[in-house]
């Protein structure tokens, strides 16, 4: 690992960035965490000419700024690797704007190779580009011309890489924002900075820009030296005299400027209308389109689903009573009873994760849901979330774990906080298990109109919740949206099924591991030291005058402690608690309530990790959701046993 | 001067970009940069700059003066 040469893939959002990244590194990708944050990173290897390379697909950022968690990851990167190439990727369609971020990075010392992307589109719009003379202009950085759908220019990708060799690049800007960054440089060689950290090798020139930005960490850096703040603060201010307005946009306006004189002659640029979005994004009819494409989603999972499912069940019927007839006594129970009754009824939903997570990436892929976000943002305003929570509460329905780690795009921390709180409440595919599960048992006529109550009554608590929130505990006005609203694309395949099974992939292991896991203890603690009197029954007893009030016994309450660790334990300790005659042990009413207190109490451990690590490693706020989610789900478990009791349900 | 949040569907020239909101320069929002508002009716308007199409919220439109 060490000898190879990092390769880091800058670039803006929705620039095709993760689509070059597959085509560079084929099927070596790992997804992996940042240290101390859980935002993905992804790696993998590219090897070419018999040269092995590191590629990392750094996230999507509109400019090096350190305003937001990915933007701090990304430059962060780029500061501590000074040897990496850079691939700076590029969409032709918006070089104009793309090219911003283009001469950060050479502020900052970098020399990239630039990748000018969805170059099929851009010559499909009569956009063109002379890559020669942008690269003269640009003093020599390479430049390749790309589409990574449909393989074009991947290969000159890999030879600029392969070839690269850091030149040294500067572009200057006006006099007068010349001569200000000259001062405060001149004013850094006189005073000293703590040298260690991770700005002790970065350009003067660059910590100059960016403390006229006004970059939060470079101020911090300037500040531990009073002399040094006080003087280059008044230069600052002379600077802001004169240009009679703040320093912040005017180095904005400056690159901007920049970037239009390297453009210019160059770079043909074409304005392409469409009126869709006036239809999409209208309160109305957009909300009613919403609500249809979400129906055809949800009758393609549900119908697709079906298919697969009774031929898993099928199998794992088969498999039982096959190994049935052939493990010794002793272990025939933990294996049949324990370990299919238990990862079977949870792989049999297999199918619905599956096409769930499909449709959801084949609606990001084609530019729908970028649409939704800035379609709901009023409503989500209201219960105190924003428009940007909509693709994260989406995300959350397949699993909470992605669902919370897709907050950090909400620029605003405190609208963040709140999404994160609230997001446990969304019912999980995990969920789906149990819903699935009690409803083919108990309300088999009924079972779309039972998935339906109890998923609209956690959506009905998730929208009460949010509004209590919002308005007592995590207060502030919500931030003004800012949506940008991707082209519409044909479906990128490739792109949709690495997605899916990036997403899907978590739910298989899951089965594999703690499920198993979970599935082989919970059966030992129903059946020792015997059946008549198990561990699982102490357990489950200390738990019963609790769960009793809502019309829950040992065994069920067993089943909801095992649901902390996976939720689908619920379904595989009820199983073997049960003994597989579930339907007899408990009456609809009981069942009902034992599947909404499932869907809304204590979030799953890789929940409860998650909301930990996303606010902060805040014990405070991770306690707050976990203690909220219990204390609702026990209220509302024995209001609605009561309730359905009075209404002479037994 | 008048604000992007009361124009109709046209192309307007960005002025002057009030208050405190960065991500505007980001995306290119700056004094100078022409703006063409395609829709803005109900909901967020919907904007292009360059061939970038955008929403924004009317308060955060509110911010941004513009000039024919």
């Amino acid at each position: 690992m060490e000898d190879k040469k990092i390769v880091a893939l800058v670039g803006q959002p929705n620039v095709g960035k993760t689509t070059i990244f597959n085509e560079l590194t084929g099927m070596t990708q790992r997804v992996g965490n940042w240290p101390g944050v859980t935002v993905e990173k992804k790696e993998g290897t590219m090897a070419y000419k018999g040269v092995k390379f590191h590629v990392i697909d750094l996230p999507g950022i509109y400019s090096l700024k350190a305003d937001s968690l990915d933007q701090k990851i990304a430059r962060d990167f780029i500061i501590e690797n000074k040897d990496a190439i850079i691939v700076d990727v590029i969409d032709t369609n918006n070089l104009n704007r793309n090219l911003y971020l283009t001469l950060q990075l050479i502020e900052l010392g970098r020399s990239p190779i630039l990748c000018l992307n969805f170059i099929d589109e851009a010559e499909k719009y009569g956009i063109s580009v002379d890559s020669k003379k942008l690269s003269e202009r640009l003093g020599g950085l390479p430049v390749v011309k790309t589409s990574g759908r449909y393989k074009i220019g991947i290969e000159d990708l890999k030879e600029a890489i392969f070839n690269y060799k850091p030149i040294h690049c500067e572009i200057r800007y006006s006099e007068l924002l010349e001569d200000t960054v000259r001062e405060i440089v001149e004013k850094l060689e006189k005073y000293t900075l703590p040298t260690e950290g991770k700005f002790k090798d970065v350009p003067k020139r660059w910590l100059a820009i960016s403390f006229l930005e006004g970059d939060p960490e470079v101020v911090e850096l300037f500040k531990k030296n009073e002399d040094l703040f006080k003087e280059v603060k008044k230069i600052k201010e002379e600077l802001e005299r004169k240009i009679r307005h703040d320093a912040e946009s005017y180095v904005a306006e400056e690159r901007y400027k920049k970037v239009d004189e390297i453009l210019k002659g160059i770079w043909k640029e074409k304005i392409i209308f469409d009126d869709i979005d006036r239809i999409l994004l209208h309160p109305v009819y957009g909300i009613a389109i919403f609500a249809i494409v979400m129906y055809i989603v949800y009758t393609v999972v549900i119908g697709l689903g079906d298919v697969f499912i009774e031929y898993i069940e099928m199998f794992f019927e088969y498999l039982g009573g096959y190994l049935g007839g052939i493990i010794p006594e002793p272990y025939r129970g933990v294996v049949v009873e324990g370990i299919i009754g238990g990862v079977g009824t949870v792989l049999t939903f297999f199918p619905y994760v599956a096409f769930m997570m499909l449709s959801l990436s084949l609606l990001e892929s084609v530019g729908y849901l970028a649409r939704v976000s800035a379609l709901f943002h009023n409503i989500m305003a209201k219960i105190g979330l924003s428009g940007g929570s909509t693709i994260p509460l989406l995300i959350s329905f397949g699993c909470n774990v992605p669902g919370i780690l897709a907050t950090r795009t909400i620029p605003d921390p405190l609208r963040r906080l709140a999404t994160i709180l609230v997001t446990p409440l969304v019912p999980c595919s995990a969920r789906f298990v149990v819903i699935g599960f009690m409803a083919s048992a108990f309300f088999a006529s009924h079972a779309s109109l039972f998935a339906m109550g109890i998923i609209a009554i956690s959506l009905l608590l998730l929208v009460l919740v949010s509004y209590v929130v919002g308005k007592y505990i995590v207060k502030g006005k919500p931030e003004e949206p800012i949506f940008e609203l991707p082209p519409f694309r044909l479906p990128d395949w490739n792109y949709i099924l690495k997605r899916a099974w990036a997403y899907t992939k978590h739910f298989l292991i899951r089965a594999g591991t703690i499920i198993l896991a979970g599935s082989i203890l919970f059966y030992y603690l129903l059946h020792y030291p015997s059946e008549e009197n198990c561990y699982g029954m102490l357990l489950g007893k200390m738990v019963e005058p609790i769960t009793e009030l809502m019309g829950i016994d040992w065994r069920g309450a067993l089943a909801l402690l095992a649901g902390i660790i996976a939720k689908e334990l619920v379904v595989s300790t009820m199983e073997i608690a049960y003994n597989g005659k579930i339907v007899e042990a408990l009456t609809p009413l009981q069942a009902f309530v034992l599947t909404l207190v499932t869907v809304l109490y204590i979030p799953c451990l890789a929940t409860i990790a998650s909301l930990f690590f996303e606010t902060g490693k805040s014990i405070k706020w991770t306690l707050f959701a976990v203690s909220y989610n219990l204390i609702l789900a026990t209220l509302v478990g024995i209001v609605v046993y009561n309730i359905g009791r009075l209404l002479g349900f037994v | 001067m008048e604000s992007l949040a009361d124009k109709k569907p046209g192309t307007y020239v960005v002025k002057e970009v009030c208050g405190e909101y960065k991500k505007l320069y980001d995306l290119r929002i700056v004094p100078g940069t022409r703006i063409t508002v395609v829709y803005n009716e109900r909901g967020p308007m919907i904007v292009r700059v360059g061939n970038s199409k955008l929403a924004i919220g009317r308060d955060l439109a509110r911010l941004i003066k513009v000039v024919k």
